[in-house]
């Protein structure tokens, strides 16, 4: 139980982090990143649009809704006042240079959807966090799934498009608005229209815009405007000429207001506005800053090279003092000061305001930049902004510092895929300046696995290699992820000696925090340790792999532990332990509350190995059940990995089913599937179509696979053979070469039992009871399957011997007469008696001899009373009343048509019922 | 491949000050009656479109972009 709640705590925390950790690291001031999620403060004095409201409040079909117009025009404050009536309703997302990173982009996405509900869209954090597999097309498909269980409309609002300039999201944003369920729909604004095929919207229906003329302010609004903000009379000329000089641009309204107010007499405001026809916005910000005192105007100018503002870090970066009481001066007066938080600490100008000061900074003080730049990177550095510190160190191309920023958070922005980000930061970077700095370069590599660039590693590790520094004091680190990136290199080509050696190595050198390269390295350790065939340390580098991962967030490396972990517990023969394995895993990515019933296409892969247990344990129906979905969710994910091993176990419940047809459907979905995958893996899909001919017979496909995947009865083999050569041992006992048969599976289950694989060895003591009993070698073929019972009956693990047909039943009712897992053996043959088991079926019901059907406790009872129980021992065995099993023994006689325990026996054994 | 041209020439419906220069990539500002002409060379056509979205972010408005070879024949201001 306390266990079960630390799990939860993983899942929910997995998502607040997501967002918390972003915020903190990715270099924004935590209170803006929660404010690009919320729609700006309106001021006070902001004049309300009620008929552009009551136009975005009629819109109908509409998808996307774009406002479109130039900075300044008040698309922001309109769509904040429309957001303020519609609370709930709305996920808002505004738009910075730095969001044209797909994953970062989506990640805000995401944040702004779980501001309306906690439990929307989690799901999909499991795939945001999974570098090493993004795909867009998954994710939004998913994401699409997802919204379209909200039973609310929902209105998604990115503001500052226009920031947007990568191409991936631009694809990525339209393929989403056109796939919007009826209820959500998309507003954007931007100073540009965004690059989608925006007649194809139009042509659709689904187009609402709002443009320049819908919203720039008109003689009426300009009037009301006005007589708010100015507090003295204007005439009607005056308006009018404000109305035309400004052509209803707001911007250019409040820079009047403001300016006006200096003037002592309005009327040289007025002449000298109407004499100058230079271009209004660099007029009127002149105006603005030739009114202020010189404290202002300095602060004004110099602070415009700083994205965000505070009150330390203006100070800092130019030594001018109390500034946040000009920040709120600013703030009072709507000098384009745009509050980011509720507490008046972070702020940002208006980016059209800073841009024309920035351009005066520049005309008048040209040599003071570098220094406000250095002044301010090495602030936001000491504040752990370290997005802010690089950005300004690149301002001033002081690259050494920019690198020696990056290389400390780069890490970190791998792990979270960031990629488009680092991808970034190295091309404004000198290429030189990585030699010195390997962390830039081991970033590189990453993000080369990641993509699947694979060809361009080895270049890429050899001169990383050349260039650590030997006693410097990251080396062994940079040594740790030069071996951990050759470890996945090595496992991603089935190399698996060499994935082995590297991941050994990797954790060898690699510190204890650094979660992300250990996690990796222990799951590829893990993974080659169990093709060796060393299970328990296997078990080990899982173990870790799950530990490690959780605590760095890692769901693509704690999802494929724990389901690697789980299989192996089994191939140990430790049901139980795997099937509580698989369970954990997915508790501690469910959710909470009951509106949202679908998984994260992760998952998949635990749901199909959890089918494997529940099949082992004869729970045909549910293990389908599972495999089905787990092979669902894999494809929906679209990892070929996971796929495969979707197929493997759905065919075998397929096949326990009985569903010939289905089986054989499903072999060549996982054949296609495969094709580009390593020979391993094939090799279980050649292991599912091998069983399956051999069960219906067909011996001469059997003979034509062996033939392709060329296997021989002399080849050496290893742990990884068990399960290919099983076939190939079935085909020699099939086809009556039972020597060769068995002798091969004695070499194999020497394999198994010396690498502890109980369960292979359960399977393969069954196979070598049958090629014995051919041979009549009742004495050993008795010693194999009390044997196979030994291992099998503490577990449960019941299918490997349904799966043989009723071929096992004497042996097995051979054992049982010998007092020998009576119950188990019952439970068996009830199985065989009441289950559509694939391959043979006792079929009881059919006896024509008999007046009625045995049902499948009679048949139990039966087989107890014929190895000579009491019905007390029967009823205890059977765990039951002593009083059912008389009832029992009663029917049983009844339909026997006998009087005594010996004339049952007898006559069942006459109707060969056992 | 064919040459891509380098020489363009801006028209703008605002008038700019010729200290706006440098804030266009070091491209000329020449005033007109109605107009602004920015001339100039730039690097390749990503130096072109960074350009635009400077004038788009300035809200300036545009009139025509045309490359140097077309515009020999307009006249060159006096006052410059």
């Amino acid at each position: 139980m306390k266990d079960r709640r630390k799990q939860q705590r993983f899942a929910v925390k997995t998502s607040e982090m997501k967002v918390g950790k972003q915020e903190y690291s990715s270099g924004m001031p935590q209170t803006s990143i929660e404010a690009k999620l919320l729609p700006p403060v309106l001021s006070i004095k902001h004049l309300s649009r009620l008929a552009l409201i009551e136009k975005l409040n009629s819109r109908e079909n509409c998808k996307l809704t774009l406002v479109s117009a130039p900075a300044g025009y008040g698309k922001t404050t309109l769509l904040s006042e429309w957001a303020a009536g519609h609370d709930g309703k709305i996920a808002w997302l505004s738009l910075e240079q730095e969001d044209n990173d797909p994953t970062r982009f989506w990640s805000y996405v995401i944040a702004s959807f779980q501001k309306i509900n906690n439990n929307l869209v989690a799901a999909l954090q499991p795939i945001l966090q999974s570098p090493h597999h993004f795909s867009t097309e998954v994710f939004l498909a998913e994401l699409i799934d997802e919204v379209s269980e909200l039973q609310k409309p929902l209105t998604i609002i990115l503001d500052d498009y226009q920031a947007i300039d990568s191409k991936a999201i631009h694809e990525m944003v339209f393929k989403f608005i056109t796939w919007l369920p009826d209820r959500v729909n998309l507003i954007i604004s931007s100073r540009s229209d965004p690059p989608f095929p925006l007649g194809r919207l139009r042509s659709m229906g689904v187009l609402c815009e709002l443009r320049i003329d819908d919203i720039r302010f008109n003689l009426e609004e300009t009037t009301l405007f006005l007589n708010q903000a100015v507090e003295w009379d204007l005439s009607a000329d005056q308006i009018r000429f404000l109305y035309r000089k400004t052509e209803g641009w707001i911007a250019g309204l409040q820079l009047s207001a403001f300016s006006m107010r200096n003037y002592g007499d309005k009327s040289k405001f007025f002449a000298s506005f109407a004499g100058d026809d230079r271009f209004i916005a660099d007029y009127l910000v002149q105006e603005v800053l030739r009114q202020q005192p010189e404290q202002i105007r300095s602060f004004l100018l110099q602070t415009s090279l700083l994205k965000v503002l505070s009150d330390q870090v203006c100070q800092a970066a130019t030594g001018i003092h109390g500034c946040q009481e000009i920040l709120e001066y600013l703030e009072d007066n709507n000098l384009f000061l745009i509050s980011l938080d509720r507490n008046r600490r972070w702020y940002r100008y208006h980016h059209l305001f800073s841009e024309l000061l920035r351009r005066r900074l520049v005309l008048e003080h040209p040599a003071i930049s570098p220094s406000i730049h250095r002044s301010a990177s090495q602030w936001f550095e000491s504040n752990h902004l370290v997005d802010q510190a690089i950005y300004h160190a690149l301002e001033i191309e002081d690259y050494e510092r920019a690198a020696s920023l990056i290389q400390g958070i780069v890490l970190g922005r791998v792990n979270r895929g960031e990629f488009e980000t680092i991808r970034y930061w190295l091309e404004k970077l000198p290429g030189l300046i990585l030699d010195t700095h390997p962390w830039l370069g081991i970033a590189r590599a990453w993000e080369l696995v990641f993509s699947g660039q694979l060809d361009f590693i080895q270049e890429e590790i050899n001169q990383l290699a050349s260039n650590v520094i030997p006693d410097s004091a990251n080396q062994e680190h940079i040594r740790g992820h030069l071996f951990a990136i050759k470890a996945c290199l090595s496992s991603l080509s089935g190399d698996q000696v060499n994935a082995l050696k590297h991941s050994q190595d990797a954790l060898s050198f690699l510190p204890e925090e650094d979660y992300f390269a250990r996690g990796i390295s222990s799951l590829i350790l893990g993974l080659s340790l169990r093709w060796k065939g060393d299970l328990s340390s296997a078990i080990e580098a899982y173990t870790i792999a799950q530990q490690v991962s959780k605590k760095g967030e890692d769901s693509f490396v704690y999802i494929y532990s724990s389901s690697f972990k789980g299989y192996v517990m089994v191939l140990q023969g430790h049901l139980k332990e795997g099937y509580e394995e698989y369970r954990s895993a997915l508790r501690s990515f469910q959710r909470t509350g009951e509106d949202f019933k679908r998984e994260s296409p992760m998952l998949g892969l635990i749901h199909s190995f959890l089918s494997d247990v529940l099949l082992r344990w004869n729970k045909v129906e549910l293990a389908f059940e599972q495999a089905q979905k787990g092979l669902e969710l894999s494809k929906r994910w679209g990892n070929r990995q996971a796929i495969n091993d979707g197929y493997f176990f759905l065919i075998q419940a397929l096949m326990a089913k009985g569903d010939v047809p289905g089986a054989k459907r499903a072999i060549e979905g996982a054949k296609e599937n495969a094709e580009a995958l390593p020979r391993f893996q094939q090799l279980d899909i050649f292991y599912l179509e091998g069983l399956l001919y051999l069960t219906i017979g067909n011996l001469d496909h059997v003979a034509g696979l062996i033939r392709e995947f060329k296997l021989h009865p002399k080849d050496e083999l290893g742990y990884i053979h068990l399960q290919t050569y099983q076939i190939l041992a079935g085909y020699l006992r099939k086809s009556g070469d039972i020597e060769k048969s068995t002798r091969l599976l004695t070499r194999l289950l020497q394999i198994a039992e010396e690498t502890g694989a109980r369960s292979k060895e359960l399977e393969i003591s069954i196979q070598l009871a049958l090629a014995l009993s051919v041979k009549k070698d009742d004495a050993r073929a008795n010693k194999a399957i009390n044997s196979a019972l030994a291992i099998a009956e503490p577990e449960g693990n019941l299918y490997p011997f349904l799966r043989e047909g009723e071929l096992l039943i004497d042996l097995l009712q051979y054992a049982a007469s010998r007092g020998l897992f009576v119950s188990f053996i019952g439970e068996i043959l009830r199985a065989y008696n009441g289950g559509a088991q694939f391959g043979g079926r006792r079929q009881v019901e059919g006896n024509e001899d008999l007046i009625s059907p045995l049902t499948a406790r009679e048949f139990q009872v039966l087989c107890l009373l014929a190895v000579g129980l009491s019905s007390t021992e029967i009823a205890r065995e059977l765990v039951i009343s002593v009083g059912t099993a008389r009832t029992h023994i009663k029917n049983l006689y009844r339909k026997l048509d006998v009087h005594k325990r010996v004339e049952a026996v007898s006559k069942a054994k006459e109707l060969s019922l056992i | 491949m064919k040459a891509q041209p380098k020489g363009y020439a801006i028209k703008l419906q605002e008038s700019l000050d010729p200290d706006w220069s440098e804030w266009f990539d070091g491209f000329l500002i020449e005033k007109q009656e109605n107009f602004t002409l920015l001339k100039g060379e730039v690097s390749d056509q990503a130096a072109l479109y960074g350009l635009l979205i400077r004038i788009r972010d300035l809200g300036l408005t545009l009139i025509s972009v045309e490359t140097l070879d077309d515009i020999q024949n307009i006249p060159t201001p006096i006052s410059e």
